[in-house]
């Protein structure tokens, strides 16, 4: 486990992510505009200006930055026998799921992937799930019957 | 040999009443939450429940019915909608038979069956049979699987040898827990805190039950009573608990015996509420020993196997199936040995410890909580404030337990780890059982060269994760590349 696995996923996987973001963000935002906190309005205007200014802060970092570091870090890499994954923003985890554990691979999208043409592998053991979010399509569909192959092989007992 | 049969006819009023057994704390607290002007209200409401829950329960029994075949069990039940369950015989993991009391009053027991793939509601169960019956369900059954032992087996000698120990159960390695055992067992249990837990959570739920008075009158007394007194009352309360504790272990656990059959485990235990558990050995996913600190300073513990499949509650508590109530440490290896020897090294290798730095961070996590609220009750209240201080200096002190306890050895192609959270505990697993495995690192993790190890196991029907910090980067880095030889 010293060295990284070695593929990204698709760059296009981190403006997908930025707008999935934008639109929590949004929410947000109407949220608090909608909902009549009294004392929103009545509080001095500058502690008014700050409280909107730390809003913008905290939409840029869930809207650029934290998007960017999430995509930098993931990475992948399938061998014969496992598959290796790491991910995570301040923890760093890396996985490795042996293929003969593999119960079953699905990809899947949500409405934003699928605009952009991407797609999540879903890899399930008896006991764990792990994802590797946000591939080309025809990738992450590659991937998915590759791993099933392999996993196939290495078929024994739970 | 079977033929289509029904249930028991008792079993229409078993399950409601085991219903109302299992619910009858939500029962009372409806009785006492509807007040004293609902109380027909209340009383029309469970009659009408208790009528159609009747009436579904006469139907079930009237159209439920269980055979066997050359090669299936079946059992089919519904009006409207005819629910055909076949079982082949091969897929069967266990049958596990249960007496309730009520089920004794009768000699009746309850038959269970587990395959790979049943979970949760699916599973089928029949309610209620003779208690001849049902061990003869189970015998035509275990007959099946054994034979099955017996026609893959080529050789001659195996299939003699395996007759042999089927005609002789009394060969086979067998273990029952003494009451002396069961007493300490009860008695280190830490049943107690359960209890007390219990018993609060239980009292504020009938809060409207005790006037101002009694209120009033249980301030009066604190207030005026010594320390001598509180401290007397405390430990009377403790007391009381401890003894009620110590009864809920011999009852619950009481006459809990292990025995080898070729290829599985049978567990029988239980003095009121009777149960029979067989755990296929094929499916066991680890071994552990849980030491809590009590049973560690007198060299006791519980042994456990993370078993896969099954249904949630069978033999559950903290983690995984109960092997053995309580055991001597030193006793552990034999027990293996004699009944499950591919687990019998779970003691006897020095452990890796974690990384000499790991004391700091494990303390760190202990006391950090109890900062603020040190300052707090200090600020409010000098008493309370030396407690809260006591509490994290324990706290503290458990924390640099829990450093010590971590650790880990590899032997081939087996995998030892031990830690704790309150209790100490080791787990034995092979690396084939190992789900998945993890190496997290946060950033100072990562500037003092440690990290976590995470690995997934399946226990139940779902997975069970264990997580060690601070070892040290390299160390995870070993386990890793261990994990991916094949």
């Amino acid at each position: 486990m010293r060295q990284e696995p070695k593929h990204r996923i698709a760059s296009l996987a981190l403006k997908a992510w930025r707008i999935r973001e934008a639109l929590v963000v949004l929410v947000i935002w109407i949220a608090l505009a909608v909902y009549p906190f009294g004392f929103i309005y009545n509080i001095k205007p500058i502690y008014f200006w700050l409280a909107i200014g730390s809003l913008l802060i905290l939409s840029y970092i869930l809207i650029f930055i934290i998007p960017k570091i999430k995509w930098w870090r993931w990475r992948y890499e399938i061998f014969e026998s496992e598959i290796y994954l790491q991910h995570g923003i301040f923890i760093v985890t890396r996985t490795l799921v042996p293929m003969a554990r593999v119960q079953h691979v699905d990809t899947k999208q949500g409405p934003i992937l699928k605009k952009f043409g991407l797609a999540t592998v879903q890899i399930s053991t008896a006991a764990t799930q792990h994802e590797i979010p946000a591939l080309i399509e025809d990738d992450a569909s590659d991937l998915r019957d590759s791993i099933a192959e392999l996993a196939r092989v290495g078929d024994d007992n739970v | 040999m079977f033929e289509k049969r029904r249930t028991h006819p008792l079993s229409i009023i078993l399950a409601p009443i085991e219903y109302i057994q299992s619910q009858i704390i939500f029962i009372l607290l409806l009785f006492f939450i509807s007040g004293s002007d609902n109380k027909s209200t209340f009383f029309g409401i469970v009659g009408v429940i208790l009528v159609l829950v009747l009436i579904n329960q006469l139907i079930r029994w009237i159209t439920f019915k269980y055979y066997l075949t050359e090669d299936e069990l079946r059992i089919e039940y519904g009006v409207f909608v005819k629910k055909r369950t076949y079982i082949s015989k091969q897929r069967i993991q266990s049958i596990d038979l249960t007496e309730s009391l009520w089920h004794r009053l009768f000699s009746l027991v309850k038959v269970e069956v587990q395959t790979a793939g049943t979970q949760g509601d699916s599973k089928p169960v029949i309610n209620a049979v003779s208690r001849e019956l049902g061990y003869a369900l189970r015998a035509e059954l275990q007959e099946y699987l054994d034979n099955e032992v017996e026609f893959q087996d080529d050789e001659i000698v195996e299939s003699q040898e395996s007759t042999r120990t089927l005609r002789h159960p009394e060969d086979r390695p067998k273990l029952r827990i003494s009451y002396k055992r069961l007493l300490i067992s009860g008695l280190t249990s830490g049943g107690v805190g359960v209890i007390i837990a219990f018993s609060i959570a239980g009292v504020s739920q009938f809060e409207e039950l005790v006037s101002e008075d009694m209120y009033e009158a249980a301030y009066a007394f604190f207030i005026q009573s010594s320390i001598f007194g509180i401290a007397s009352l405390i430990t009377g309360v403790l007391l009381i608990a401890w003894i009620i504790s110590v009864g809920l272990t011999l009852v619950r656990y009481g006459n809990f015996t292990i025995q080898k059959n070729e290829d599985e485990l049978l567990i029988t235990y239980g003095l009121i509420e009777k149960k029979h558990q067989t755990i296929p050995l094929e499916r066991i996913q680890a071994v552990g020993y849980k030491q809590n600190l009590v049973r560690e300073l007198f060299g006791f513990g519980t042994l456990y196997a993370d078993v896969a499949g099954g249904s949630i509650e069978d033999l559950k508590g903290e983690a995984g199936t109960m092997l053995f109530p309580i055991l001597k440490t030193k006793e552990v290896a034999m027990f293996l040995e004699n009944l499950l020897p591919e687990y019998k090294q779970l003691l006897q290798d020095e452990l890796h410890p974690l990384a000499k730095s790991a004391w700091k961070s494990y303390l760190f996590r202990a006391v950090i909580l109890f900062i603020p609220i040190l300052g707090l009750v200090w600020y409010f209240s000098r008493p309370f404030g030396v407690v809260v201080l006591i509490l994290m200096v324990l706290s503290g002190l458990l924390g640099i337990l829990r450093s010590r306890s971590g650790g880990y050895y590899i032997h081939k192609d087996t995998l030892i780890v031990q830690h704790r959270l309150f209790s100490k505990e080791r787990i034995f697993v092979y690396k084939r059982r190992i789900q998945a495995l993890y190496k997290k690192q946060n950033p100072l993790q990562k500037r003092a060269n440690l990290a976590t190890l995470r690995i997934a196991n399946m226990s139940g029907i779902t997975g069970r994760f264990i997580q060690i910090r601070q070892f040290t980067d390299k160390e995870i880095d070993q386990i890793a590349a261990w994990y991916r030889k094949k």
